[in-house]
């Protein structure tokens, strides 16, 4: 199977930039990527792939560091999101689940900005988890997280009993759903 | 079918498979699977469909929040129900994880086969073969069933009759394939040099090449234990492997996908079993010998003198040292009249009678739990012969089953109970 090269965001600076693939090499399992500065900055590029998989954004400097399969995002893109608005694209990802990693021997400075931008797009409780059921839109599961009253962050169990006490069929699958997870 | 397991597990459901396409009522047969062993859902035949979840995106999507995987699992299932969902779900796994799930593949008025959780979080086991696997699960000295056998006996297939996934006979004049890698560090035998010291004995007793095979990730490993020797390495999909198992002389593995795959085109195998691979509900097949590791396993001159015989058409006799019964023990794969797997000693070792003492107990054991799947009264002599059994396990078989609450266990309380007067 041929691996896909890693798509790079490009610095810009500005908070709503949008992440731009760059044509990279694979070698040694690690795509090499060419300077973004190559690239015509003002030309609209897609977002990564949406799959429904979550999204792993790796924060690095330079991006042709982040490993395959992940999207390279620089330190200062990170705290820049992290500090202010997400991009539209990275807010509807959210739903997906997005993970902010880095290398754990990384300066701090990037340890910082993943830790910084992570907290800003991990929901810790059960308000942040109602948001995104709202972006699902998903009327079971909306009305499920509204009932949800842990403490921390909601649990496979926790959305499994909330959903149990709607009454429609789609709630008591979905609340199968939950307690399968609970088991994976 | 839900077949969320490892890759031999997967390849196990062939015979389930198989028999369910070729029954009349059958409209189609689909696969569930993980998507890292879609290599082996690929070998399953009569299959009209198969449907990979993504075990790693679901995890991962875990750690981010509830929602991202319940999202990603939903509109997998949506995608793969369709507006009816299935008349019939077979599950042949018992993860709590399946169990949960497999219901939620039904139709209205479906009927599940193998083990469920109720909507109230029961445990439901839909045949005595799944109860049986609940409560006596795979422990190695209880245990007188394969599993695969057991997930079979409740999707309804008939046991005797399966060819497995290629015509069987024909000379084999092919390598002979060394498997030394498993999925776990504890079922490996011994050390690479030791796997080296193996090649140099097979190639000299057998006279055939040796072919090390394993995973794209054994690579490094395999180049180590194949050092210095003329033995070649090969990393190909299953695919490749099957086909090179259906020629191949004989296999030796630890217990691991081509153990499976070799009993799936009747390979003789020597099965080399440490650790939790041990007892009878991990048998491959009737063409595989296990030998199971004890105080020590066995040396690569006891498996080469192993080898020898299980790869021959006409086995020398073989007359072991007393001592080896403390290292090792060494059984044959067979099927019984009623195409249950078992394990029993080989006919050409000659003068282990405890061993048959041993290989007694566990056909009568077999008998009796026989009789409760079949929802029938296990003979009172059976039962009188286990209570006295002189078998390796037969006192901790009968005390657990004086606890079971199966038909069989009350039986064994009432076989109990006159004994105990009379004394």
């Amino acid at each position: 199977m041929s691996r896909r090269p890693t798509p790079v965001l490009v610095k810009s600076g500005d908070s709503g930039a949008v992440p731009m693939p760059v044509v990279a090499e694979p070698a040694g399992g690690i795509a090499i990527v060419e300077p973004n500065t190559a690239h015509n900055t003002k030309q609209a590029a897609p977002p990564p792939a949406r799959t429904g998989e979550p999204l792993v954004l790796w924060i690095c400097d330079p991006p042709a560091n982040a490993p395959p399969g992940s999207t390279a995002c620089t330190p200062e893109q990170a705290s820049a999101w992290a500090r202010g608005l997400l991009p539209d694209w990275l807010q509807r990802r959210r739903i997906d689940g997005v993970l902010v990693q880095c290398d754990p021997t990384a300066p701090a400075t990037v340890r910082r900005a993943a830790r910084s931008l992570r907290e800003r797009v991990t929901p810790h409780e059960p308000a942040g988890l109602r948001q995104l059921a709202a972006l699902w839109g998903h009327a079971a599961v909306v009305d499920a997280t509204a009932r949800v009253t842990s403490r921390g962050a909601p649990t496979f169990a926790d959305l499994a009993r909330a959903l149990t006490r709607g009454e429609d069929p789609e709630s008591t699958r979905l609340a199968r759903l939950c307690w399968a997870l609970e088991h994976l | 079918m839900l077949a969320l397991q490892r890759l031999g597990d997967v390849l196990t459901a062939a015979r389930v498979t198989d028999a369910l396409s070729r029954r009349r009522s059958t409209l189609a047969v689909e696969v569930i699977h993980w998507d890292a062993t879609t290599q082996a859902a690929a070998l399953l035949p009569g299959l009209a469909a198969r449907h990979a979840l993504p075990f790693a995106a679901l995890r991962k999507g875990a750690r981010a929040h509830t929602l991202a995987p319940l999202r990603l699992l939903a509109s997998r299932l949506a995608d793969l129900n369709g507006p009816r969902a299935f008349d019939r779900v077979v599950n042949l796994s018992s993860t709590r994880f399946a169990c949960w799930l497999a219901p939620a593949l039904l139709a209205e008025g479906g009927t599940m086969h193998g083990p469920s959780i109720d909507a109230h979080g029961r445990f439901v086991s839909s045949h005595p073969s799944i109860a049986y696997l609940n409560e006596w699960g795979v422990d190695p000295e209880l245990g007188t069933f394969a599993h695969q056998d057991l997930y079979a006996l409740a999707a309804g297939v008939r046991m005797t009759g399966w060819g497995g996934l290629r015509p069987v006979g024909g000379r084999r004049t092919g390598p002979v394939v060394l498997h030394p890698f498993g999925s776990e560090r504890a079922k490996d035998w011994r050390t690479p040099l030791e796997w080296r010291e193996l090649i140099g004995r097979l190639r000299a007793q057998l006279g055939r090449p040796c072919v090390l095979t394993g995973g794209p990730g054994d690579a490094r490993g395999l180049a180590e234990i194949a050092s210095g020797t003329d033995a070649t390495i090969s990393t190909a999909p299953l695919s490749a492997s099957i086909e090179l198992l259906a020629m191949a002389t004989g296999l030796v593995s630890v217990d691991t996908v081509a153990i499976h795959a070799a009993a799936a085109v009747d390979c003789p195998t020597v099965v080399l079993r440490q650790g939790p691979a041990q007892g009878l509900a991990f048998v491959p097949g009737s063409n595989a010998l296990c030998v199971d590791a004890s105080r020590d396993s066995a040396t690569p001159e006891e498996v080469t003198m192993l080898a020898e015989r299980q790869f021959s058409d006409t086995p020398a006799p073989l007359f072991v040292d007393p001592s080896w019964r403390m290292r090792i023990r060494v059984r044959e794969g067979h099927r019984d009249e009623f195409g249950l797997l078992g394990l029993q000693q080989p006919s050409w070792i000659k003068n282990d009678d405890a061993a048959l003492v041993d290989d007694e107990s566990d056909r009568l054991w077999r008998v009796a739990w026989r009789s409760e799947l079949e929802r029938d009264t296990p003979p009172a002599n059976v039962l009188e012969a286990l209570m006295n059994g002189r078998g390796r396990f037969d006192a901790q078989r009968w005390q657990a089953l004086l606890q079971s609450p199966s038909g069989l266990g009350v039986a064994a309380r009432a076989c109990q109970r006159p004994n105990r007067r009379a004394a």
